[in-house]
């Protein structure tokens, strides 16, 4: 059995773990963030293990490096918090502050369900980029099972958790957010999120894509999928894994004028 | 391979000072402080009484410690618990122990090196399982990975020496298998589901119905009936006239608003648990899943109905995989909707709700099964 080309940095505590190239830090890293009641790596099944063992032999994931983050649901009262934590990472990733082990240049942004509406927040909130420059070291943005218009299950977590209220449809909080997301993107610009909603979804549903547009987002996808199984890959060859290797291929480069 | 291959001792450092202040950690003093080994000079339960000296030869420890300890650990079955020190006392052993087999999980996959826990670990296992009464209670109760974990540390030889009643369970201590490095990435994400699960509230709430009562028999709790009820009668009434105060009824339904709450709370942690463990079960697929099964062994066979008694599993409780199979009580919790009737459709989501549901109920099934093997389990009904 041969050594493998990665190494796996956990701290449970913190709800971090980092998969870093061995020899020299990659010059990329892609930033994961899960939902709901769900925790940093659990939520991805066994995509932190393939990636650890396999991602080497899969170009382009080879030119990357990967963070899985997480938060306890309880803890976060708005997608703002959500989006703190999202921006404090990044910021000690680019800068290659310790336990990151690279200073890294570009990012790719990957959200299940609540976790999205973090990524979204943290878009329009320039105050929280760090560096100033964060919207254009954004190689690529992808958004599963995004929360369009909420979730009728968060009637059922009001009691629970206060970021319920976030997730409920049409909730204040998603409004505000869709408003300033609508308003922010006019001037600053970010690379398309792409959506990948599920057909079998019973948790926030697809349906709403047709009426909600959110601004610059890429026309939702709609997988054969429920919302948990969608980020949960089967093997190398499989839609979350596509998905990806879409968001970490190198950017098409610009047809000669 | 062993894990210093991949593992280097700073990130090793790291993860076990992270582990050590993880927030689901066991914080109970009393067994901290009872099994703490140091010297024995004075009587009492807590503080400076040493289990140790107690029962291995120790002459300044007098014998109504080693009796009293006895008293606290009985089996629930032959005298119910009821004073509260007593109940904490056993719930903090219950989760010291439960963290040694989670120690276990972490060595068995390679998350940490046996070099890094040997000393705490070789300490706290000596000094428990050293213990007649602790050894009794794991007997009781049944933490099959501590076995293991002796093995592993290099305390068999001494239990088996010194108490032929453990060579059993020693000698059928599987050997391990081949480590992958990739075994411990396996394992962080196990954590990460577990530390997640110690701090869901919904699904702690429905822990506590699976928990084994050791108070005396008698009528299930009002919480158990309302969940109970709310199963049984899902949706034809009740569901419907959900906002409404729910009326006092024939014993099985929600006789109160807290009573109802606390009911839905733990119905949605029933679903977690199953889509949890399930999730944990996919998570170790291709692997050797013995020790996994193993520390599972407990909750799942509560969630099937059988409380551990040893090498027995008593089938005395509830069959949680039989009351939650109501389909509109899934639909209900998963969409937030009121079942109707006509929901019930060629177009509702209600079928994949259903077939999700029973796939994670699949899962568990075949994560008891492997339990039973793992552990030497014979199921008995009552």
């Amino acid at each position: 059995m041969s050594l493998p080309t990665r190494d796996f940095l956990d701290r449970t505590a913190d709800h971090w773990a980092y998969i870093v190239r061995r020899e020299q830090p990659a010059p990329s890293l892609a930033v994961f963030l899960h939902g709901y009641t769900g925790d940093y790596l659990g939520t991805w099944g066994r995509l932190p293990h393939m990636l650890y063992e396999e991602a080497d032999a899969h170009p382009p994931l080879d030119d990357w490096d990967y963070v899985f983050l997480g938060y306890r649901t309880g803890s976060v009262e708005c997608c703002l918090d959500i989006a703190r934590r999202l921006a404090t990472e990044l910021a000690k990733a680019h800068a290659g502050q310790a336990p990151y082990r690279g200073a890294y240049a570009r990012f790719a942004l990957l959200g299940h369900s609540l976790g999205t509406l973090g990524i979204r927040q943290l878009l329009c909130a320039s105050v929280l980029h760090t560096p100033a420059t964060l919207l254009e070291q954004l190689h690529s943005i992808t958004l599963f099972g995004t929360p369009v218009n909420g979730s009728p299950l968060a009637r059922f977590g009001q009691w629970v958790y206060p970021v319920s209220d976030a997730l409920r449809p049409a909730s204040p909080q998603l409004r505000m957010l869709k408003a300033w997301t609508d308003s922010s993107y006019q001037p600053r610009r970010w690379p398309a999120p792409r959506v990948m909603l599920g057909l079998e979804d019973q948790v926030v549903g697809h349906k709403f894509a047709d009426l909600v547009n959110w601004a610059g987002d890429e026309p939702a996808r709609l997988e054969s999928l429920g919302h948990s199984a969608m980020v949960k890959p089967t093997g190398w060859d499989c839609t979350v894994v596509d998905y990806l290797r879409q968001a970490l291929a190198p950017l098409p480069v610009p047809a000669a004028q | 391979m062993s894990p210093s291959a991949f593992l280097s001792p700073d990130e090793e450092q790291a993860r076990l000072a992270q582990l050590a202040v993880a927030p689901w950690r066991p914080t109970g003093p009393a067994v901290g402080e009872a099994f703490a080994p140091q010297p024995a000079t004075t009587p009492g339960l807590k503080g400076h009484w040493s289990p140790l000296a107690a029962t291995s030869g120790g002459s300044a420890v007098a014998g109504p410690s080693a009796a009293l300890l006895q008293r606290w650990l009985r089996p629930h079955w032959e005298a119910p618990v009821t004073d509260l020190a007593q109940a904490r006392f056993r719930q903090s052993l219950h989760e010291t122990l439960t963290d040694l087999q989670l120690q276990e999980l972490a060595l068995a996959n390679g998350y940490v090196t046996l070099a890094g826990v040997h000393t705490a670990v070789y300490e706290q296992l000596r000094a428990l399982l050293s213990t007649t009464a602790v050894q009794q209670y794991v007997l009781d109760y049944g933490y099959p990975l501590l076995w293991q974990l002796a093995k592993r540390v290099g305390l068999a030889d001494e239990l088996a020496g010194r108490d032929p009643a453990l060579r059993p369970m020693l000698a059928a201590v599987p050997d391990q298998p081949p480590l992958a490095p990739g075994n411990q990435v396996r394992f962080a994400s196990f954590l990460s589901l577990y530390g997640q699960w110690q701090q869901d509230s919904a699904l702690q709430a429905f822990e506590q119905l699976l928990a084994e009562p050791e108070q005396p028999a008698g009528q299930p709790s009002e919480a158990v009936q309302a969940l109970r009820g709310l199963l049984g009668r899902a949706p034809a009434d009740w569901l419907r006239t959900f906002s409404l105060p729910p009326e006092t009824g024939p014993a099985g339904e929600p006789t109160g608003a807290a009573d109802t709450a606390l009911a839905l709370q733990a119905a949605s942690g029933l679903v977690r648990f199953v889509e949890g463990l399930a999730n944990a079960w996919q998570l170790f697929a291709g692997t050797d899943r013995t020790e996994l099964a193993a520390f599972l062994a407990r909750p799942v066979g509560a969630f099937f109905g059988y409380r551990l008694r040893g090498q027995q599993a008593l089938h005395t409780g509830p069959d949680w995989s039989e009351e939650a199979v109501a389909p509109e009580l899934l639909f209900y919790l998963t969409t937030g909707t009121v079942f109707e009737p006509v929901a019930a459709g060629a177009e509702s989501p209600l079928r994949e709700l259903t077939t999700h549901y029973h796939a994670g109920l699949h899962a568990l099934t075949e994560l008891w099964a492997l339990a039973q093997q793992a552990t030497g389990l014979q199921l008995t009904e009552p």
